[in-house]
């Protein structure tokens, strides 16, 4: 057997002869069917769930766009509303300022009295200085002599 | 289920009846074995539901040109030659005696399974199946001429692979 391709056709044979010797039956198909079943159902069980996850998600897509347009509607009143209360905003903005004025008449009336006592006030004090400027004239000329133990005051 | 033709049995396994699908696979069962059974004795099992799993999920796509033994031999090789593709653990050594007849076999089906599942199918239909090179041009829908050819390119390449491996 030196040629390489004898060899080759020899090793082949004796492969061919062990087959000659496998006469056992072979039982694959019945284990592969209980795997194709259990794949069916799984394939159904698989369906089912993502068949319900679908509606689901469409039921929730569906309140949620729902939802959307309620707040949109929302915000479109309350932009009217806003609108509407910006159109009255001038009046109050009016009593404000009369408010305003009012306040002011009144500060300046306080401030008036204020100076009406201010005026009030400049006589006294100016008799005060005077009082003490005479005080001060009558410490000048006042003698402390001790009489007798007694300190008389001219 | 199992007495109807094997085209109505494709037909109806291609529309998703599986009792038509399992009547087809008993009907292949057995030849295939014998084969796996030759190339890879340790993972016959795992090739053979391999093969059914495959089959099974491409069912759709078969055409119905060749037989569908033909068909699901081919998805058996291919699934043969990817499994085993990885594994190139060739040592150069070109003048290899061997002992005895076992450690041949076992070099020749080593070298079986690494081959080009194009090679594979022709060497395993004429050498274990006994066809005739007539019959698995037919078989294989290609040219006489290209079986001949096919089946001197398998063996030049199980040569090699028997020089080379010790």
């Amino acid at each position: 057997m030196e040629n390489g391709f004898e060899k080759v056709e020899y090793g082949l044979r004796l492969l061919k002869k062990d087959t000659e010797k496998i006469d056992k039956e072979v039982n694959f198909v019945d284990k592969f069917s209980k795997y194709i079943v259990k794949e069916k159902n799984y394939s159904f069980k698989m369906k089912y769930i993502l068949t319900y996850t679908f509606i689901f998600l469409l039921i929730l897509n569906l309140f949620v766009t729902i939802e959307k347009l309620n707040l949109e509607k929302a915000k479109k009143s309350y932009i009217v509303n806003f609108t509407e209360k910006k159109d009255n905003l001038p009046e109050t903005l009016n009593i404000s300022l009369n408010k305003n004025n009012k306040c002011e008449k009144k500060e300046n009336r306080i401030t008036n009295l204020k100076s009406v006592k201010d005026e009030n006030v400049s006589p006294i004090e100016e008799s005060i200085k005077f009082t003490e400027e005479i005080n001060k004239i009558i410490d000048l000329f006042s003698v402390n002599l001790n009489i007798g133990g007694k300190n008389v005051e001219i | 289920m199992e007495n109807l033709n094997e085209k109505v049995l494709v037909e109806l396994a291609k529309k998703g009846n599986n009792d038509a699908f399992v009547s087809l696979l008993k009907n292949v069962e057995n030849r295939l074995y014998k084969v796996a059974y030759v190339i890879s004795p340790d993972e016959v099992e795992d090739i053979i539901q391999e093969t059914f799993l495959q089959a099974y999920l491409s069912i759709k796509k078969f055409k119905g040109i060749s037989s569908f033994y033909t068909w699901i031999y081919r998805i058996m090789m291919n699934i043969i030659y990817k499994r085993n593709r990885k594994k190139r653990p060739l040592i150069k050594n070109v003048n290899i005696v061997f002992q005895n007849d076992e450690e041949l076999k076992e070099k020749v089906r080593e070298a079986l399974k690494k081959l080009h599942p194009k090679l594979n199918e022709v060497i395993t239909l004429f050498y274990f199946e006994e066809y005739s090179i007539k019959e698995i041009s037919k078989i294989l829908n290609i040219k006489e001429g290209t079986v001949k050819s096919r089946l001197f390119k398998g063996k030049k390449v199980l040569k090699k692979f028997l020089e080379n491996k010790k």
